[in-house]
């Protein structure tokens, strides 16, 4: 029975060990660092390419132009007057 | 244009969240992709493909163990201008390493961003400013958050076929987690040898210097000593392979974290 109890012991801690060491916040950092340094060298290789450009369409207000304006209101003014 | 509809709801979920990250341009305002200030802004994918087999998987010094991994790297930027000398860039990063056997050393990055560049007689001046998600495995746990602010400056020269890209960068990073806040600076060379007008043998000799100023690493201090030789072939003008043999060694007054790496591998970098 107190054999048992060790080895499941021995289970457990061998088990917890990895995780231990996995949660060291500094291999964290570590890894961050390598895919930073990675990610320079990414950005050399994409700056030697021609990055093709895709300009925004953003729609500007609809603004009628002064003569369309003018237009407008002596077609309305027009209208008006023939409705009258 | 139907693309350009689908985007803005993504830029504008971004610009919401209040975090833009900045990556590095060696080339900004380059010939091939003029952005004049009056025009409206121009968004893109750009991103790196590669599998690469590594002899030291998990930076050990001691226990190495080699092994191939998987990394993506893919950006959606949006650039613009200003004026005509300066210019911005928003984007947001993916990146991640998927080892096939060594699982402890699958990491990920999601980076927002915002960077300002000064034009000023051939060199770029740039401001950048990062915010970054660190996870331990591929998305699984989240390590920890950052707030980068960077300064950079880079410039090219062109002599017959040789492009030579400078770069220097200096970068404080503000962290939830102690042990990630430090300075960082790095020098970076782009070296390109056109061989023909689809060949060209490609280098980036790098070197980092890293302060950790909290926590744990508290007084650590890295250099990182890198160099590569590959041979690049262009399929078209934004897309190409190149296949590389690098060797990279961290030095570190703390002697376990020292560690020696060597990589092989090809990669494909794209810009859509």
């Amino acid at each position: 029975m107190m054999k048992c109890a060790w080895v499941l012991m021995g289970v457990a801690v061998g088990l917890a060990a990895p995780s231990a060491a996995a949660a060291d916040p500094r291999d964290s950092v570590d890894r961050s660092q390598r895919l930073d340094t990675d990610a320079l060298r990414d950005d050399v290789g994409i700056n030697r390419l021609q990055v093709p450009s895709h300009p925004l369409v953003i729609a500007p207000p609809q603004q009628p132009s002064p003569s369309a304006k003018a237009g407008k209101k002596k077609k309305s003014s027009a209208s008006g007057t023939g409705t009258r | 244009m139907r693309g350009s509809i689908v985007l803005l709801p993504v830029v504008g979920l971004f610009g919401a969240s209040a975090a833009w990250a900045a990556d590095v341009d060696l080339t900004e305002l380059k010939a091939s992709s003029p952005v004049p200030y009056y025009s409206a802004p121009s968004w893109s994918v750009v991103g790196s493909v590669a599998p690469t087999f590594t002899d030291n998987a998990l930076f050990s010094r001691d226990n190495r163990k080699s092994d191939f991994y998987y990394e993506p790297d893919v950006s959606v930027r949006l650039d613009g201008n200003l004026t005509n000398d300066l210019s911005y860039r928003l984007y947001a990063r993916a990146q991640y390493e998927a080892f096939a056997r060594e699982k402890d050393g699958n990491a990920a990055v999601a980076r927002v961003g915002a960077r300002l560049t000064e034009n000023w007689d051939g060199w770029r001046f740039s401001a950048i400013y990062e915010n970054r998600y660190d996870f331990d495995g591929v998305y699984r746990d989240l390590a920890f958050t950052s707030h980068d602010v960077m300064g950079s400056v880079a410039r090219d020269f062109r002599m017959n076929n040789v492009t030579l890209s400078p770069l220097l960068l200096v970068t404080y990073r503000f962290s939830d987690l102690a042990e990630a806040r430090r300075w960082r600076f790095d020098a970076l060379l782009g070296i390109e040898v056109k061989l023909d007008p689809k060949w060209s043998i490609v280098s980036t000799p790098l070197f980092e210097a890293f302060w950790f100023t909290d926590g744990l690493n508290r007084g650590r201090q890295d250099q990182i000593y890198s160099a590569d030789l590959g041979v690049k072939y262009n399929f078209t003008s934004n897309v190409s392979l190149t296949t590389s043999v690098l060797y990279e060694a961290r030095t570190s007054n703390v002697a376990v974290r020292r560690y020696r790496d060597l990589r092989i591998g090809p990669r494909l970098d794209f810009a859509f």
